[in-house]
């Protein structure tokens, strides 16, 4: 029992509990995680975007001292199954190609790991590795999603009659003729509309770098079966598929989720196939086996997200308010073989998303899906909605313009304003005040005097500019939403389980990555239990003692985990209660009689009748005799939480630039949010996920592109060429808040994880254009380069005649 | 990613560290390893031995001697900039390091390391171009000394023989009623120029009696903007003459069409940067007199 225990630590703003061991270099990364006798593996990977392999020789690899094996994608397909199983496939059509962990004889992007090599240590296996000599045959190669859409484009896959892996309607219902009755009607709209604004946006192939890479670490037992510490968001998931992709019963695979993993963001969800051979050669040497992912590779094979085009039509009348909107996406799926999420998840919810908080009633929004000879898109924070949110809020601004009218209040006319809404493709928006809000970020930023300040220095020849952009995000993914998506639960669970000494133990099977979990789910706990948050522990990430989730995605861990967490301390309060009124004979007596503060349960009609919370708990777990009537003893609880309908969470996002005219270069000046989401449990986490959401947002807006030449090669495989943001490059984020408690979740709260970067890229582009209106300027695509902003200028004064 | 294997020996003096490298002529001298470990873990590098210079101390040290500054290769590039007394002497020094890379790999990089690796976009040849400056080269049984515009052939290119160390860099002082300064447009903070320009201003009776102008990151090596600091001279720093400067730098970008820009970009650029840093350096210099 600690000393002085206060209460209320919802709100507060507790240090991180996982900093001191993190900043003092005492983290437990899957680096550090040490085992005797660990081989290490290297793969070898494709050199063409697509070629068939018509030979692959080990002989010199083999033959190199300190090589222990090596395997072939060949020799692989003989020893294991085909990846391709339900936990890994969505619930809705689409092309699901079977494929091996190592390319059997085609491959199909620059990347593509096709032979592993095992050895004694990394320097060996690269060594190896490098010796690998492979033949290939080249093949067409397609890496332009629009081209490969084209029927005389060449396939990816032969045996398909076309490259379209996955292409659907988000309006108008399910059925061919209400699609089209719908989109006649959107038609009708247009027809009508005063005026219409018509642009394609392009983002680019760029995501999120987590600053560790993927790993595995594989340890196989013959007692125990097989034992595997992966990098990892969801590990009951890849628990599920390593079972089946190795023929192995679920009750010999332990996946651990290491405690600390240096960021996620959306790349440690999808189930990819290198895991597969780790685990599989363990298995097969009979010895650990570790694969820790090189900066060369994760950015060849990950991290690729955003690589979407939008001919986007907005019909609006006369005051700007949106009467019908038409979106035609296409999205570049790279390969599409990736478990889980086969690349055409993340555009598919990117439209299902475009809508954002503008209450439109009516809308035509389709997708298209190709796979090209490129990586598989893999998932990124904001996951598919960031080249949707930049689409509309560049469109937005393009029509505001269009009309004369200041685009902040255009966009507040439009914004939903009575709950609970149901957007246009589905989005259930359960409650909140979107207006309050986004006025409390326009006062903050003063729009006003901006515009006499941009008045005065266009005067004196320098460019400044706002720019705006909000975002209508999931708070956590309900079951309704993932079971189809994903084919996995949605629901967040929790094991709570209280010792005889009182400390609450917090079991979870998900796997966060820098969220914070161990401090602000133990503020939850200690809070209801009226005890401090160092006599709660916060575990997860092992499937051997967590219970089964689907993991740390979708901004699941407030609102669904911490939901489930709230459940389960009510269920032992209860329990406690029953107890307290057993013993003390207070018959009539409920559960709301007591009180749980200071370290003790008090019976608040009479305060005399109190025991200590660690002395009740060690009576009920140890004490077992004398038990209340049809009680067990013990207090452990697992607790279930689904909300009853989707819940959201909102940002409104605001960004004040300076263009240099001469060169295009641009500087961030100021950038303000202000955000509803609900409950705060602990400030200085949603602060952190703010700030990193929209700074994450602004690199992948400046600076990140994948690039890749017209064979496929990739060019941008290492820090030098693809660019993150650097902390010099971004300005401190002013974080603002508008809350609304959440009524679906027992605290209040939303989620802030997920949707903080979507917005950020409309909001610069919008500040820059905002600036440059004199000089008619409307970027529409991303990254915002100076060199194209320089062009952009040039051409409007051609076109203003100079 | 990891290098492929190699050795390593770390000599205690400069005759040492020729016999080593004259004796293998895969080996390579080991600076502040900020450009040389990278390439070897990308393995595009793959020296047989790594010759580590560190513990030369004859290599280390820097001094202001008369009107030119003294840099032993060695000297960490943060510790020249930090230098009260090169700060004195020519600041312009210190102005063009807070372009080159981040603080953390100043403290390692070092002066000689950056003029030796020779990048067309990096800034410290393009202040040794503009400065005047020399280079000292070390040989068994010899020493030679180059000045900077021979120094730089092209792209990570130098005059500079496998078999010699770059031992000192000279840089001249600040000469008298001389305005400096350095400019250079980077996608990133901290990263290599997309272009950069150096320009020192000489002014007497408000016209230019003297101008360098040099340009990083806009051809195959540093270079000398001569047209532009022709079109300057025995005029005054601004007006007509800055335009026909600004105008005249366009020619020497001429680096191909490459991921970070194109050639007509690095052309606008150079043009901007030559009468932004003109301009400030004509600001100086009626400050200094
Ligand atoms: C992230 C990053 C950003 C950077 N950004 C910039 C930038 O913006 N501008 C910039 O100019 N530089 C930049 N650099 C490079 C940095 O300045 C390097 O430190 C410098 O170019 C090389 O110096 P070094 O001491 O590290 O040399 P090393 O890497 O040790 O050596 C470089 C080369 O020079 C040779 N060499 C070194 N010393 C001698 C000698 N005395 N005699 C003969 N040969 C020698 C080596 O053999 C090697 O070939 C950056 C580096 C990094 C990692």
């Amino acid at each position: 029992m600690s000393a002085a225990v206060e209460t209320g630590w919802i709100g507060r703003s507790l240090e991180r509990r996982e900093d001191a061991r993190l900043l003092t270099g005492r983290g437990e990364y899957l680096a550090d995680v040490r085992v005797s006798d660990c081989l290490h593996v290297c793969f070898v990977r494709s050199s063409h975007a697509h070629a068939r392999i018509k030979d692959i020789r080990l002989d010199a690899a083999l033959e190199i001292p300190g090589v222990v094996g090596a395997i072939t994608g060949a020799e692989l397909s003989r020893e294991i199954q085909g990846q391709k199983i339900p936990v890994l496939i969505p619930a809705f059509p689409a092309k699901y190609r079977q494929y091996w962990p190592l390319a059997v004889d085609e491959v199909y992007w620059h990347g593509e790991p096709l032979a592993a090599i095992v050895a004694k240590d990394k320097y060996v296996a690269e060594d190896a590795a490098a010796a690998v000599e492979i033949d290939y045959e080249p093949l067409p190669v397609v890496t332009d999603a629009e081209v490969a859409l084209r029927e005389d484009s060449p396939r990816v896959y032969d045996d398909w009659d076309s490259n379209e892996i996955f292409g659907t309607s988000y309006t108008g219902g399910f059925e061919a003729d209400q699609i089209a009755k719908n989109d006649a009607e959107v038609e009708a709209l247009f027809a009508q509309a005063d005026v219409v604004l018509r642009q394609r946006f392009r983002t680019q192939r760029c995501g999120v770098c987590p600053i560790e890479t993927r790993g595995a670490l594989a340890i196989w037992s013959e007692t125990d079966g097989l034992t595997v510490h992966l990098t990892t968001q969801r590990p009951h998931i890849e628990r599920l598929a390593l079972a089946d992709l190795l023929e192995l019963s679920t009750a010999e695979v332990r996946v651990v989720a290491p405690r600390d993993q240096g960021g996620g963001f959306g790349v440690k969800a999808p189930f990819y196939r290198e895991h597969v051979v780790v685990c599989h050669l363990a298995r097969k040497l009979g010895r650990p086996v570790r694969w820790i992912e090189t900066r060369e590779e994760h950015l060849m094979t990950v991290s690729q997200e955003r690589d979407q085009i939008h001919d986007l039509e907005i019909a609006a009348d006369r005051e700007g308010r949106i009467l019908a909107l038409r979106n035609r996406g296409i999205g570049d799926v790279g390969d599409g073989r990736q478990g889980v999420y086969w690349g055409f998840v993340m555009p598919s919810l990117g439209s299902v998303m475009l809508p954002n908080a503008y209450g439109i009633r009516h809308a035509d929004i389709k997708l298209r899906c190709a796979v090209t000879n490129k990586a598989c898109m893999s998932p990124s924070r904001s996951f598919g909605a960031l080249p949707t949110r930049f689409a509309l809020e560049r469109g937005l601004d393009m029509l505001a313009r269009k009309l004369g009218l200041e685009t902040a209040a255009l966009k507040r006319r439009n914004l939903v304003t009575e709950f609970p809404f149901i957007s246009v493709t589905g989005v259930h928006h359960d409650s909140g005040n979107y207006v309050k809000a986004w006025d409390k970020l326009v006062e903050s930023v003063d729009l006003p005097g901006f515009r006499a300040l941009q008045e005065e220095a266009r005067a004196s020849g320098r460019y400044i500019g706002i720019g705006f952009a909000c975002g209508a995000e999931f708070s956590g993914i309900p079951s309704d939403v993932l079971v189809p998506l994903e084919n996995q639960p949605g629901y967040g669970v929790v094991t709570m389980r209280i010792d005889p000494r009182g400390k609450i133990a917090i079991h979870e099977g998900d796997a966060p990555q820098g969220q914070s979990h161990e401090t602000t789910m133990a503020q939850v706990a200690a809070d209801a239990f009226g005890i401090h948050p160092d006599d709660v522990s916060v575990r997860h990430g092992d499937t051997g003692t967590t219970p089964l989730s689907s993991g740390t995605i979708g901004a699941r861990g407030a609102s669904y985990t911490v939901a489930a967490i709230a459940e389960a301390a009510a269920a032992l309060k209860a329990k406690m209660a029953r107890y307290m009124i057993h013993d003390h004979g207070l018959e009539g007596a409920t559960a709301d009689d007591f009180s749980f503060r200071g370290g003790a349960v008090i019976y608040e009609k009479d305060g005399n009748i109190r025991r200590e919370f660690a002395a009740l708990a060690d009576r009920i777990v140890m004490g077992s005799i004398n038990l209340p009537a049809g009680e067990d003893p013990g207090l452990e609880h697992t607790a279930y939480f689904e909300a009853p309908k989707p819940m959201i969470c909102f940002t409104a996002q605001a960004a004040k630039v300076e263009v240099d005219i001469e060169t295009g270069q641009f500087t961030i000046l100021d950038y303000a949010t202000c955000e509803d989401v609900g409950t705060v449990i602990n400030p200085i986490v949603v602060e952190g996920q703010v700030q990193g959401g929209v700074v994450q947002g602004m690199s992948n807006a400046m600076f990140e592109e994948f690039l890749y030449d017209e064979n496929g090669q990739q060019l941008t495989a290492d820090f030098e060429n693809y660019r993150l943001a650097s902390a010099a490059d971004v300005p401190n984020v002013t974080v603002g808040h508008s809350p609304t408690p959440c009524p679906d979740h027992p605290l209040g709260v939303r989620a802030v994880g997920e949707g903080r970067p979507g917005p950020v890229p409309g909001a610069l582009a919008n500040a820059i254009c905002d600036a440059l209106a004199p000089f008619g300027v409307e970027s529409t695509t991303l990254p915002l380069k100076p060199e194209m902003i320089l062009a952009l200028i040039e051409a409007g004064r051609a076109g203003n005649g100079g | 990613m990891k290098p492929a294997l190699f050795a390593y020996v770390a000599p205690q003096s400069v005759e040492e560290a020729l016999e080593l490298l004259a004796s293998d002529e895969m080996a390579r001298p080991l600076a502040g390893g900020q450009s040389l470990i990278p390439t070897m873990n990308f393995r595009i590098a793959a020296p047989s031995a790594l010759v580590d210079l560190r513990r030369i101390g004859a290599l280390n040290g820097h001094a202001v001697e008369g009107d030119v500054i003294r840099v032993g290769a060695m000297t960490r590039q943060r510790d020249l900039e930090r230098d009260e007394a090169v700060q004195r002497a020519n600041p312009l020094i210190a102005e063009v390091l807070g372009n080159v890379a981040h603080i953390v790999i100043r403290n390692r990089g070092t002066v000689g390391g950056s003029i030796a690796h020779a990048d067309a976009a990096a800034e410290l040849p393009c202040m040794l171009v503009a400065t005047g400056g020399t280079v000292v080269a070390r040989r068994a049984g010899g020493e030679r000394t180059i000045a900077a515009e021979d120094f730089f052939l092209f792209h990570m290119t130098t005059a500079l023989e496998a078999v010699e160390l770059l031992t000192e860099v000279r840089i001249p002082a600040l000469p008298p009623h001389t305005g400096y300064a350095f400019q250079e447009v980077a996608r990133r903070h901290g990263d290599y120029a997309l272009a950069g320009v150096c320009a020192l201003v000489t002014l007497k009776d408000g016209v230019c009696s003297a101008v360098r102008l040099a340009a990083c990151g806009v051809a195959s090596k540093p270079t000398r903007l001569a047209e532009a600091e022709a079109a300057l001279l025995g005029a005054p720093p601004e007006g007509e003459a800055l335009a026909r400067a600004a105008e005249a730098a366009r020619d020497y970008a001429t680096a191909a069409d490459d991921r970070q820009a194109s050639t007509d970009y690095r052309r606008d650029l150079a043009s901007a940067l030559v009468r932004r840093t003109v301009t400030k350096a004509a600001d100086r210099a009626r400050e200094r007199a």
